[in-house]
């Protein structure tokens, strides 16, 4: 016998509202967890500097625009960029590689990104099969783009014109060569074929130029001076993707904080509810802590143990919530990773779950205190009265 | 002595409720307290017990003057030296028979389950150990809540109205109980009765009526 076996029992004795006080607590801690988890998925995620990339230089524009299309896939090239741009950058003492980057087409869905072996050399993915031969008509594919498509080592297949809906089919047949292992980057979706061959299509003869460079620089300093002196063109612009990402990032701040603060209400009212529960429960418990009293249990360990049992209710909502949160997360995230290559560790513990298990544990705690106050201050011999 | 009252007075909203100037109870005794309803019977057994404390007068039980110690511990010593049997059992519901044995263990600062299992069977509920309260009859509950009593080995055990909910023959048996395993260890035992039948098997009966001069 100890006294958490009678803090368990106590919560046993109150099945229907222990139960939906604890749910109510993990509601709101699944949902603190969640927001918490996606939040910084998405920012670790979208952090450019896992990339590698520097700058992504294009034409004229939005800023966000490029980034979004060339780094994660999304949305539409936003122009071209002289040809001349990317053989002055190849050429810059400053850039240590520039990789250029041509889009519009798809095939079932996935992108293709027409580009050189410089992309394979510059960051060096790992590939079953080989990278592809330069003017060839081949095509590597990125992980998540082979399960797709269904295309396997081999297979050949034909592009269509237009990212989003499925356009005209064009007359030239690829050939897969590689298939890259997972790289947890956008780049696990898209197709990556030769430039040379994207050029070749009938419809992208009469483009000179490309869809945007991504420029790897020799160091943090000489980036900022070149994404500066880029900007003065009139025929282009470069922007640092980590940069751009975060400043998109600020402008929706307010979001997870809304999430947050109705999650956190949710935990409060939980709280109340454990007030509310315990504290309707003391009038029938007079006679309990009355006999634990008269067989010597002191006004302390009374106290304890309502202490204990509000805690310990919380406990139970905090684990479940946790439980939830996590596997809120892992769906959420399974459906950002499809929709944009993000990878997302849904299980991975984060620092600010355990300052949220501390706060709704304490929250708990002060929810019993004045219930446990009451059983502090219980008369033994009113307790034991008949009419008690 | 194993419990002496000099001088005590207890008075509840101003009205007096018990005055004993003397009482000496010798170790080992065991006596019946009975009087006129209102006569103090209960509160004479919460000050021995330490659950109440006198307006005045000393109270020495096994020794020591509960009068003089803090409330926990008078708690710690109600807990270690005295055994309590209500009218109304108070076993805690949702608790089973042993678990209520041990439960009056916990205060003290000790588990014995083995000693929870012998005492059950000395009050003859060897195989209702695992039983809850609501399972039992009111003769098998007031059995445990002896068991329970005894759990801490006491000096002193204070049983109040044992009987008072039991059937006449149930009645007989506990008391017969109560005595049998009070004198097997030298434990005093106060009974609080106003039952004849219950007076009639105890040698030394005290009627507080008397005794308060009311």
């Amino acid at each position: 016998m100890s006294l958490w076996k009678i803090v368990l029992k106590n919560i046993a004795q109150r099945k229907l509202s222990s139960t939906l006080t604890a749910a109510s607590i993990a509601l709101g801690v699944a949902v603190v967890v969640a927001v918490l988890a996606i939040r910084a998925g998405a920012r670790s995620g979208f952090d450019q500097s896992t990339f590698g990339y520097d700058l992504v230089v294009g034409g004229k524009g939005s800023a966000l625009q490029l980034v979004l299309n060339t780094v994660y896939h999304m949305d539409r090239s936003q122009g071209n960029l002289p040809l001349e741009r990317y053989r002055e950058l190849a050429a810059h003492k400053a850039v240590s590689a520039a990789i250029p980057v041509a889009v519009g087409d798809s095939y079932r869905g996935a992108r293709i990104v027409g580009t050189t072996d410089a992309f394979f050399s510059a960051f060096q993915p790992g590939i079953q099969g080989r990278a592809f031969h330069e003017g060839a008509f081949e095509a590597v594919l990125g992980s998540a783009a082979a399960a797709q498509t269904g295309l396997k080592l081999g297979d050949a297949f034909q592009a269509s014109h237009g990212v989003e809906a499925a356009g005209e089919v064009h007359d030239e047949r690829w050939t897969v060569v590689g298939v890259m292992r997972p790289t947890h980057t956008p780049n696990d979706r898209a197709i990556f074929i030769t430039l040379d061959s994207f050029r070749h299509i009938k419809d992208h003869r009469e483009t000179s130029g490309l869809s945007a460079v991504i420029v790897k620089t020799r160091s943090p300093g000489s980036a900022l001076q070149l994404e500066y002196d880029l900007n003065q063109r009139p025929d282009c612009m470069a922007a640092n993707p980590a940069a751009v990402m975060a400043e998109f990032f600020s402008k929706f701040d307010w979001i997870p904080l809304l999430f947050l603060a109705v999650a956190s209400l949710v935990v409060v009212m939980a709280a109340v509810s454990i007030f509310v529960a315990i504290y309707n429960s003391m009038s029938e418990r007079r006679r309990p802590i009355a006999i634990m009293r008269a067989l010597g249990a002191r006004r302390a360990t009374v106290l304890s143990i309502v202490l204990m049992e509000a805690t310990t209710l919380c406990a139970f909502g905090v684990l479940g919530g946790l439980l939830l949160g996590h596997v809120l997360t892992a769906v959420a995230g399974s459906f950002l990773t499809a929709r944009s290559g993000i990878p997302f560790s849904p299980f991975a513990v984060r620092p600010e779950e355990l300052a949220v298990v501390a706060g709704v544990l304490v929250l708990g705690a002060l929810a019993g205190v004045l219930p446990a106050f009451k059983a502090y201050r219980s008369d033994i011999a009113d307790g034991l009265s008949p009419s008690s | 002595m194993s419990i002496a009252l000099n001088g005590v007075r207890k008075a509840f909203h101003g009205q007096p409720v018990l005055s004993i100037d003397r009482l000496d109870i010798p170790k080992g005794a065991q006596w019946i307290i009975t009087g006129a309803s209102g006569s103090g019977k209960t509160t004479f057994l919460n000050l021995v017990s330490g659950i109440l404390s006198p307006d005045a007068g000393t109270i020495t039980v096994a020794g020591t003057d509960i009068t003089r110690l803090p409330e926990a511990s008078r708690d710690r010593f109600r807990a270690e030296k005295i055994g309590i049997v209500f009218q109304t059992f108070n076993l805690l519901q949702g608790f089973s028979a042993r678990e209520n044995v041990l439960l009056g263990m916990l205060f003290a600062g000790h588990h014995d389950a083995p000693r929870a299992d012998a005492l059950l069977e000395r009050v003859g509920l060897k195989d209702k150990r695992d039983q809850k309260p609501d399972a039992l009859s009111v003769g098998q509950q007031q059995r445990v809540a002896i068991a329970r009593a005894l759990a801490n080995k006491p000096e002193i055990l204070l049983a109040d109205e044992p009987t008072g909910n039991l059937d006449p023959k149930t009645g007989e048996s506990i008391i017969g109980l109560l005595k049998e395993v009070c004198g097997e260890n030298g434990t005093t035992l106060l009974c609080v009765t106003h039952q004849p039948q219950v007076m009639q098997s105890f040698k030394d009966v005290t009627d507080l009526s008397c005794l308060s001069g009311r």
